[in-house]
């Protein structure tokens, strides 16, 4: 089952063209990993394969349906990228903010139920962040906001997840742990997964697939495809595909 | 004093300010607090300067200034809604832009019917104790059905407020939420001007929120302080201002300035 399908898609910001001829697509149960270098329009294409942006040509199918006509909003997860400092002074628990990831199951006047705070205290233990329900988001470390946010975008049990460089902010340790959190899901709940990094010598450890974006489609594919590549070795130099290929972390796509 | 403020309550004007005010400094909270969280809470300056000009022009057709300025400030808040979203004009220059047509309106409609002057200016400092019946009816009302509306939308306010583009991807209409906030706005601010006048109603607005927001530590207690805030301080404004004869707006002001102190300073030594 088609989880998300994008042909040929063309997005433009005044006028100039931020993402060209982008077709891929992705099953149910997938794990893809979206790398580049900065600029290179890897939010802009989750951004619009959310219906966030419009999309200047080309067409993008969430679960079948056309982005722009979808309606099934439980069924997706989002974790967007929220730079520091962005929440600053918001008087709102984590609890709180947790508990919005479920608006998405519920009909207008939406309104929560008991049972919701049970649903709420269960996600946040299973992320272990138990602890800062009722902590203010504004008062949490870059690393506990963002399993905030994580939990946010499980809580409703969606089946497509999407994440938008989700480790940024975390230590080498947390950010295991964040992954595996990830595998979890991927392996066991069979949700799909798609996740924005710079990390890629993390990603190609747990991400099925990779699609390799610099305002264009460079890649798309499995990993192992890509250290095997040899177009790809023409395009970073043998030295970083290496680094790549050999899992160094830390090692970053800015040229 | 007691027996002061019971005397105070026996006069009909001093029940019809309590009552009115209580309920447009509840409406003026809990809209405040989202206006403030996403920068927009100078709207209610803005509209009050429309409202300005719509008053004189309902003063000018010899209409109750209120029910023709009602409508048009609605309609004035989604024009800005409409500029800071379309026009690419930023939300504080939309505001700006419509707020300066509105008070040049007043000025051109108060040169044209001269007649009418000393009414128009009483607008811009309110005069609550002066609140008729059906003015009293029309406001609680009003203020009972803005504060249903909120009730409605009160999660989708929050998710808009966190993260609009979070907010879309949970499905909910943002657009049309944003216009059902300005669109409540408006009608409180045309409210608003009866209890302090076009040029303090913003205050109205921010001053609770503001307050508010030194201490709480969840959203629900921010709603729940703000709201106590404001009603105390239309309250206490309006005793303060019957028993020492000061103008009853600018004395919910400085009462709402005092609260906002004390927040303040508690906020500080809790190291927030």
């Amino acid at each position: 089952m088609k989880v998300l399908e994008v042909e040929d898609l063309w997005v433009k910001y005044e006028n100039l063209p931020v993402l060209t001829e982008i077709s891929f697509s992705v099953d149910k149960g997938d794990y893809l990993g979206i790398v580049g270098p900065n600029g290179s329009g890897k939010t802009t294409l989750i951004r619009c394969a959310l219906g966030l942006v419009p999309a200047a040509a080309g067409s993008i199918r969430l679960f079948g349906d056309p982005v722009d006509r979808f309606a099934q909003w439980s069924k997706v997860g989002y974790v967007p990228q929220v730079a520091e400092g962005t929440h600053m002074g918001f008087p709102a628990t984590a609890e709180e903010i947790v508990a919005t990831g479920l608006l998405s199951t519920k009909s207008f006047p939406r309104r929560y139920k008991k049972s919701d705070g049970e649903a709420v205290a269960r996600v946040m233990e299973l992320l272990d962040i138990g602890n800062l329900r009722g902590k203010m988001i504004s008062r949490l470390s870059g690393g506990q906001r963002q399993r905030v946010f994580l939990a946010r975008a499980l809580i409703a049990g969606p089946e497509l997840l999407l994440l938008d460089e989700p480790s940024a902010a975390l230590d080498p340790t947390t950010r295991e742990r964040f992954y595996e959190i990830l595998q979890s899901l991927n392996e066991k709940e069979n949700k799909t997964i798609i996740i924005i990094t710079h990390d890629m010598g993390t990603i190609g450890r747990y991400a099925q697939r990779m699609l390799y974006l610099d305002r264009k489609m460079v890649f798309f594919g499995t990993f192992k495809e890509f250290c095997g590549s040899h177009s790809m070795t023409r395009y970073f130099g043998e030295h970083a595909q290496h680094m790549i290929c050999h899992q160094h972390q830390g090692f970053t796509l800015d040229r | 004093m007691i027996a002061e403020i019971q005397e105070a309550l026996q006069y009909g004007f001093i029940q019809r300010a309590l009552l009115a005010g209580s309920f447009i400094a509840l409406n003026c909270s809990f809209l405040g607090v989202f206006l403030v969280l996403r920068r927009f809470s100078l709207i209610g300056d803005g509209l009050a300067h429309v409202a300005f000009g719509t008053i004189g022009l309902g003063l000018l057709l010899q209409a109750h200034p209120l029910y023709i300025s009602a409508p048009l400030v609605m309609l004035a808040s989604l024009w800005i809604s409409i500029l800071s979203e379309k026009a690419r004009i930023h939300g504080d220059a939309a505001i700006g832009l419509v707020a300066a047509l509105g008070i040049s309106t007043g000025i051109m409609l108060a040169s044209l019917g001269q007649g009418f002057n000393v009414d128009l200016f009483s607008y811009l400092f309110g005069s609550i104790l002066a609140i008729g019946e059906g003015e009293v009816v029309f406001s609680v009302v009003l203020s009972v059905v803005v504060l249903a509306v909120v009730r409605l939308f009160l999660h989708d306010l929050f998710a808009l407020t966190f993260q609009e583009e979070y907010a879309r991807v949970l499905g909910i209409k943002t657009r049309r939420v944003f216009n059902v906030l300005t669109l409540c706005t408006a009608l409180t601010v045309v409210l608003g001007i009866r209890v302090v006048g076009t040029m303090l109603v913003s205050s109205l607005i921010i001053f609770p929120a503001v307050t508010a927001l030194q201490v709480a530590r969840s959203f629900k207690t921010v709603l729940l302080l703000a709201a106590f805030s404001a009603v105390a301080s239309v309250i206490s404004g309006i005793f303060i201002s019957f028993f020492f004869n000061l103008p009853t707006g600018a004395t919910i002001v400085f009462v709402n300035f005092f609260f906002f102190c004390i927040t303040y300073l508690l906020g500080r030594l809790r190291g927030r």
